[in-house]
């Protein structure tokens, strides 16, 4: 078997965004529409600052809530862990934009689907690196198979500093003196997501299509966002 | 004799192209009539644009060849457009034991002729055309001789490594085998023998702050603003200042502010940040393009070159930079 996670060292990462530059080339994206981010952290007070560099992009949980709430199986996981999305099944609904708890997903307007990162999963099974990591400067960037003992992602995720994003499949190296909430939180399965799939994903199922089923769906998509903004606000982040 | 000083008033430098407006002025040591830039853009990167501009503007020919309008070829009489890098044949490139080879991947799109081509074209017409009768490949393969490869090889490798002798660290070619740190190149040259500390001209006094600039890893100089995929990027530079010194003129994270001093006037956004000295303000280089061309970068933030006097740095005749102090306000406070 093969389960593929991925690794960002921030220790290196220079800022310089080709990552997200190549895959928005490979992926025909509008350069306003990215699939992995990097945003700068400044701390401190002069004269004592810091800075580093954060990335951000679909972490492929291990239990992923935009599959788990997309109506159609658009949204799918793996085996060997990336989540992917068939835009030939999409239908636009967004659910799985509310879903996701990283924020990882982008909407294209033209062609009506939801998208982002795949892991560049078809260029994996082709035995190529994802185009992030292939045009990486510094080599922060990196994946791996953790059923392989022998790939180099073991070494790498047994630096120090080395944190795993519990429930996902990334792992990031803060540097020292940086506080691990920079990087993703941990995923945590919300009550929400259960409702989400016992109640709400099952009707909007039985009554797609129909203006009543939108309007509930509707309805259903406030209410949990609401719901998820209030307990976002009450988690103290 | 060289109009810039090099060789002369400048024993150890290598070419002064901030010479140019200053020779242009004076007339010292004769008077320049024609200008032909090649592949760069002085007026934006060479300290004080206006006197650039003025300079530019005294000559009666002034060529640029470029691969985009820039600063500079907006003054130009001619602009000559170059193919773009991926259309072109460099000269091959050597660092250390590694040759690689800038080959085109693309025929040019557009009527564009290689930098190379250009100057065989200026040669041709002068009469001197017997001096470049060969093309690129015919330059690396000579080039290439002594390692037995010729760029065929190279176009199929791109990059390769070559044998060379390691360079000896403990027997270094200076006239004591030893990094030296006291040079009497530079004490005959008209400098000290050990290089030394020389105050700035400009301080940070009064409501002045130091005008720093730098780059980012998203751009590269001047060149990459009006490139859509990193114009989306980072589509203006911003006016870092610490919050102490932004409180004081009551300027809050992503105010419009003017930037000014006797050379120029800007507007930038404003980024209030530990990340900068109280005394100093920093902008990254490249931006503020005058060139409306450029569609997208036209306008976006602003340049440093409008605040740099131009200094020539003794002995070396390098390009003196950083020493500025600007004025900082709130636009329309």
């Amino acid at each position: 078997m093969t389960k593929y996670a991925y690794y960002v060292d921030l220790g290196i990462c220079a800022g310089c965004e080709a990552c997200t530059v190549a895959c928005q080339n490979l992926n025909g994206l509008d350069y306003d529409m990215r699939f992995t981010k990097i945003s700068r952290h400044i701390q401190g007070s002069y004269p004592n600052v810091t800075s580093m560099f954060v990335a951000n992009q679909c972490m492929h949980c291990d239990n992923p809530p935009c599959a788990n709430v997309c109506p159609t199986g658009a949204t799918y996981k793996t085996s060997e862990g990336p989540v992917q999305v068939d835009y030939e099944k999409c239908i636009g609904c967004k659910y799985c934009m509310t879903a996701c708890p990283y924020e990882a997903r982008t909407f294209d307007e033209q062609e009506n689907v939801v998208k982002k990162c795949s892991l560049c999963y078809s260029r994996l099974a082709q035995g190529e690196q994802p185009a992030c990591v292939q045009t990486c400067l510094t080599g922060a960037r990196m994946i791996g198979d953790l059923d392989n003992p022998a790939d180099p992602i073991h070494e790498a995720i047994q630096h120090d500093g080395v944190v795993k994003v519990e429930g996902t499949s990334f792992y990031f190296r803060v540097p020292a003196g940086f506080d691990r909430n920079l990087v993703p939180e941990n995923f945590q399965a919300a009550g929400i997501t259960y409702a989400w799939q016992s109640i709400f994903q099952p009707v909007g199922q039985i009554m797609l299509g129909g203006t009543v089923g939108a309007l509930l769906v509707s309805m259903a998509i406030n209410a949990v966002k609401s719901m998820r903004k209030e307990g976002a606000e009450h988690g103290g982040h | 004799m060289r109009f810039d000083g090099q060789g002369t008033k400048y024993p150890l430098g290598l070419g002064s192209i901030q010479a140019i407006p200053l020779v242009i002025e004076s007339k010292d040591p004769y008077e320049l009539k024609a200008a032909i830039f090649f592949r760069v853009n002085p007026v934006k990167s060479s300290g004080d644009q206006r006197r650039w501009i003025e300079a530019l503007q005294k000559l009666d020919l002034v060529v640029a060849i470029d691969t985009q309008m820039s600063e500079t070829a907006m003054y130009a009489h001619y602009v000559l457009p170059e193919s773009h890098y991926l259309e072109r044949m460099d000269a091959i490139s050597v660092v250390g034991d590694t040759v690689s080879l800038r080959q085109p991947v693309v025929q040019p799109l557009y009527d564009t002729k290689s930098g190379y081509e250009i100057i065989q074209g200026f040669a041709k017409a002068l009469g001197i055309d017997g001096y470049f009768d060969f093309d690129m490949e015919k330059y690396n393969n000579a080039l290439l001789g002594p390692t037995g490869w010729t760029v065929q090889h190279l176009r199929e490798k791109g990059v390769m490594k070559v044998s060379a002798t390691p360079p000896d660290y403990d027997h270094l070619p200076t006239s004591t085998g030893k990094a030296e740190l006291v040079h009497m190149g530079f004490a005959l040259s008209g400098g000290t023998e050990v290089v030394g500390w020389v105050p700035p001209k400009t301080q940070p006094e009064g409501d002045r702050l130091r005008l720093l600039h730098g780059h980012v890893a998203v751009h590269t100089n001047g060149y990459t603003q009006n490139v859509p995929a990193l114009f989306a990027r980072m589509p203006e530079n911003e006016l870092w200042i610490h919050p102490s010194e932004a409180s004081k003129r009551g300027i809050k994270d992503g105010d419009r502010v003017e930037v000014a001093n006797e050379y120029g006037k800007q507007e930038i956004k404003a980024k209030v940040t530990e990340a900068i000295r109280p005394e100093c303000v920093w902008m990254c280089h490249g931006f503020g393009t005058m060139v409306p061309e450029q569609r997208l970068a036209y306008g976006k933030g602003a340049s440093d070159g409008w605040f740099y006097p131009i200094m020539v740095t003794p002995v070396s005749g390098a390009l003196g930079q950083g020493d500025a102090v600007v004025t900082v306000r709130k636009v329309g406070a």
